[in-house]
């Protein structure tokens, strides 16, 4: 058996636009438009973009809770998603952004966490509660926390709970969408840390969905760069934020505050937004905002889709990066 | 003279839970087109300090206990409400965080931005119309003769956003309350209204009071900073000596637990153990002594106030030399203190 545990190939997600117009067809939306990648056994990729970019759509497609339109997601080898038998999905867990959301506000921590157990028909009930402490303790959350109710806890301790509810199941897969985006600033860095030890505690490959580019570099060993979409770049971490070289990757970074009153980030990296995923520019989709489309003979840009092609370590999908 | 001197400025919510003193004696000043921020996580007051301001808290359930917020000479907390429109939208400008819930979704943007014009300006609807397409010309806003006729559903976030600074800035206010103004934004469109709001407060002498829990934007925009924790000022500084050495233990903790792009990969983020305390429950002595590496004995029985980091007698005496730092703590004031003897 191969070392990949994760096979994103070509996936598509298009949902149909809600309501639509009274008169003519219903448009499309884009949300995700072809992307691929791997995985292996403890390795961590971040899914960086802004609003629209589909990557909480691809997180939730290979949380196996969203069929995709076209390509396949492969655990082991095996297809997976929605439809997958349980014994299968329970390697895949998925921690959401909001844990004011995600968790039931009627039941206490014990019972929130044991639940997932239980779906899965896993252990015995004695051994359960067992697990669900040890669970709870890897988290960072002493056993009287059972007894607790999710109004009692802070957001940080309820982020906790919702991560230890995901390692109960002992995954090898955890998809994390914006897990720190809803928490103040001096907690970030608790879930942050707590989520950097367990994944080389318990060898857990991480799919982590951000768009705090500075939390996904303390986190991930490989990221991918989406942009309305598709990935215009994969790469390690080092090469990513040190040399990145899409051109989007770029303009990211760029304005980026520094933190720094002295070197203040250089101003306005990039100008407009991102188009509607309903209406996608031709060819490559960034080139309407690309400060360097102009650079490629024959309007090349905003005809012909750029591969993405290997450069060095990393995968760039860039008409002006090509070997 | 300060455009705005608030002087200790206390607000208190009533709850369900008892009293939450959301805002507890807070003073600061604010010159006629400088930028300053009020830093802080969700609880610290950073917003009530502002709404308390212009009155916009509903009152019940607030209550503003003491404090004085003088505006060009004028007691904004002493004002009637027929004097405090003559002030609110027209010589005090807002732009909140969220642009998509802050404008009418069935009114068009000239009848949005027109509207403060007319009831402050009486001017026609011809000229008001002509200064509503100049204002989103100015914030940037593409083809702003046809914009104007435009609803709110057909821009984008971004472009909403510089709607809702244009028609902040629609009567020229002296002083613009920004709460948040791009926490709903991406990062490529947050620079982009940054660099406007920058360019606006050069072109007209605008004041600014950001309000942000994002240390990185005050370090890009503001001068001056003031960081809350629990409803007090814990310190302030100017921005360039509030990032190179913080006085005070919550803002060091702040500071280090932020990753940036240039953090060492090596150690763990540091962490501020535990979390902010429970609003309802009052606190003895320093409200960040609970998660504080630093706390003394002292800081369990007295709060500590917020002083020049000198030492506490001297404090006074060479407050001139150290321009306005100040800082609420007293392990920061006995290091100082031990420095200079």
């Amino acid at each position: 058996m191969s070392s990949i545990l994760l096979d994103v190939a070509g996936v598509r997600v298009h949902f149909p636009e809600r309501g639509g117009s009274w008169f003519g067809p219903r448009r499309t939306i884009r949300a995700v438009d072809g992307v691929s990648f791997q995985l292996e056994r403890g390795e961590s990729l971040g899914l960086v973009g802004e609003s629209g970019s589909g990557k909480s759509t691809t997180a939730r497609v290979v949380a196996g809770l969203q069929t995709p339109t076209a390509g396949a997601v492969r655990l082991h080898g095996q297809l997976f998603g929605p439809r997958a038998p349980r014994s299968v999905r329970r390697h895949v867990q998925m921690v959401f952004q909001d844990p004011y959301a995600s968790l039931d506000p009627r039941r206490p921590i014990g019972w929130t966490v044991e639940e997932l157990l239980a779906v899965h028909g896993l252990l015995k009930p004695r051994q359960r509660r067992l697990r669900v402490l040890a669970a709870l303790d890897a988290c960072g959350l002493e056993a009287l926390y059972v007894h607790r109710y999710p109004h009692e806890l802070s957001g940080g301790q309820r982020q906790r709970v919702a991560i230890a509810r995901a390692l109960v199941a002992e995954p090898e897969l955890l998809v994390c969408d914006e897990p720190t985006s809803a928490l103040d600033v001096s907690v970030r860095a608790q879930i942050v840390n707590l989520l950097c030890e367990l994944r080389e505690r318990f060898e857990l490959a991480l799919l982590f969905v951000s768009h705090d580019l500075a939390v996904v570099r303390r986190v991930c060993e490989q990221v991918a760069v989406m942009y309305l979409g598709h990935v215009v770049e994969l790469a390690p971490r080092s090469q990513l934020f040190d040399a990145p070289r899409h051109p989007y990757t770029r303009a990211l970074l760029a304005a980026i505050p520094r933190g720094d009153p002295e070197h203040p980030a250089p101003h306005v990296a990039l100008l407009g937004e991102p188009p509607s995923p309903m209406h996608p520019p031709s060819g490559c989709v960034f080139h309407p905002r690309c400060p360097r489309a102009g650079d490629v003979a024959g309007e090349r840009c905003a005809r012909e889709f750029p591969k993405s092609v290997e450069r060095g370590d990393a995968l760039v999908a860039c008409h002006l990066d090509q070997p | 003279m300060s455009l705005l001197e608030v002087r200790n400025l206390r607000v208190r919510f009533e709850t369900a839970r008892g009293w939450v003193q959301a805002v507890d004696s807070v003073s600061f000043d604010l010159d006629a087109g400088e930028s300053l921020a009020l830093v802080g996580e969700s609880g610290s007051g950073k917003s009530v300090t502002a709404m308390a301001l212009v009155s916009l808290l509903p009152r019940p359930p607030a209550v503003i206990e003491t404090g004085e917020a003088r505006f060009d000479g004028r007691n904004l907390l002493a004002l009637g409400e027929r004097e405090l429109r003559r002030v609110r939208g027209r010589e005090i400008g807002f732009v909140f965080q969220d642009p998509s819930t802050s404008l009418h979704p069935l009114m068009t943007l000239g009848e949005q931005l027109t509207e403060a014009l007319r009831v402050h300006e009486k001017v026609s609807q011809r000229v008001a119309r002509a200064r509503a397409i100049e204002a989103l010309a100015e914030v940037g806003i593409a083809e702003p003769d046809a914009r104007v006729d435009s609803y709110p559903h057909e821009l984008s976030g971004g472009m909403r956003q510089r709607a809702l600074i244009a028609m902040a800035l629609m009567c020229r206010p002296k002083l613009l309350i920004a709460d948040e103004p791009t926490t709903a934004l991406d990062v490529t469109v947050q620079a982009q209204i940054l660099e406007l709001l920058r360019e606006l407060q050069r072109r007209h002498g605008l004041a600014i009071l950001l309000i942000t829990h994002d240390l990185g934007l005050v370090a890009d925009f503001a001068r001056r900073v003031h960081v809350m924790y629990a409803g007090s000022i814990v310190e302030s500084a100017s921005a360039s000596e509030l990032f190179a050495r913080p006085a005070h233990p919550y803002t060091l903790g702040l500071l280090r637990s932020v990753p940036t792009l240039a953090t060492s990969l090596e150690h763990p983020l540091s962490t501020i153990p535990g979390s902010a305390p429970d609003p309802t429950k009052s606190v003895h002595g320093c409200p960040f002594r609970p998660r504080c590496g630093f706390a003394l004995a002292s800081c369990e029985s007295s709060r500590p106030p917020l002083l020049p980091p000198l030492g506490l007698q001297r404090a006074a005496a060479l407050l001139s030399a150290q321009g306005s730092r100040r800082s609420a703590c007293f392990e920061s004031a006995r290091v100082a203190a031990e420095a200079r003897t």
